[in-house]
């Protein structure tokens, strides 16, 4: 028996028992746990579809900052959930029924990894026959994201910069004595 | 042999997350958390060399320093009861 799909059906169940167990939790660091928990499976499935740069950032940013996040958060946050009261009936109906209308989707979807399904004709031949002479990586995802679509990525670090500015300008204790300051610039010069 | 590997830890995986599950203290799950990330992190490294791609084996010691960072930010927050300086 194919011995990926073994591993697959394995994490996909792991997920599932954690997701199960999340919906059941008032406690918030043991949400923030499992999340974590949860983002490390999905990195190692990621691995598993050959998918190790998507990978990479899952562990990265789901598993690792995140959770640093959530904990940053929780700080100012009481320990329980506070109980619901409202019925969950519709909010489980409505998902049951968006789920079983994806599962219905993906059957009209090519099979994974076959080399004729239509993503994979339109521009993908021309970037890996091309980016060896046009740019010369030898890494095709690196070439076509610091090349091919240079400007988009350009783009992007600036949005994310001037985000991270105006965060940290924001988030500044504007309180502190400007004495105090002015000593610790010049210990740190 | 790989694959006998890959057996134990895919049912050590099991028996963690049945810890983390119901785990009596939050010190257990936080412990919990650690041992599957180090068990992702061998899972890794074994999962490249019996698909013959042992070159996955840095991604499994990135895993290992994302997986101490996070470890470290949990127990740092009920040390101190909060992670930045914002304490007033």
């Amino acid at each position: 028996m194919n011995i990926e799909l073994i591993i697959n059906a394995f994490l996909v169940t792991l997920m599932l028992g954690i997701a199960m167990s999340l919906l059941r939790t008032r406690s918030v660091i043991f949400t923030v746990i499992l999340t974590s928990a949860y983002s490390l499976i999905a990195a190692l499935m990621f691995i598993t579809l050959d998918a190790v740069d998507v990978a990479f950032t899952e562990a990265a940013v789901g598993a690792g900052i995140s959770t640093i996040l959530f904990l940053a958060a929780m700080a100012y946050l009481p320990r329980e959930e506070e109980k619901r009261i409202n019925s969950q009936l519709i909010p489980a109906l409505s998902c049951i029924v968006l789920g079983a209308i994806l599962i219905w989707c993906s059957f009209d979807l090519p099979e994974i990894g076959l080399a004729s399904s239509p993503i994979h004709l339109h521009l993908a031949p021309d970037y890996i026959i091309g980016s060896k002479n046009d740019i010369g990586i030898p890494n095709v995802v690196t070439s076509i994201l610091a090349s091919y679509r240079g400007y988009d990525t350009f783009g992007e670090v600036i949005v994310i910069f001037t985000a991270g500015i105006a965060v940290l300008t924001l988030l500044q204790n504007v309180k502190k004595d400007k004495k105090k300051i002015k000593k610790k610039v010049i210990k740190n010069v | 042999m790989f694959l006998a590997a890959l057996i134990a830890c895919a049912f050590s995986s099991i028996l963690i997350l049945i810890r983390a599950i119901l785990g009596k203290t939050t010190f257990d799950r936080v412990l919990a958390l650690n041992s599957l990330g180090t068990i992702i992190v061998i899972g890794i490294a074994l999962h490249g060399f019996y698909m013959d791609r042992p070159e996955f084996i840095d991604i499994a010691i990135v895993y290992a320093l994302i997986n101490f960072i996070g470890t470290i930010a949990v127990l740092k927050l009920f040390s101190s009861g909060s992670l930045g300086s914002f304490k007033k």
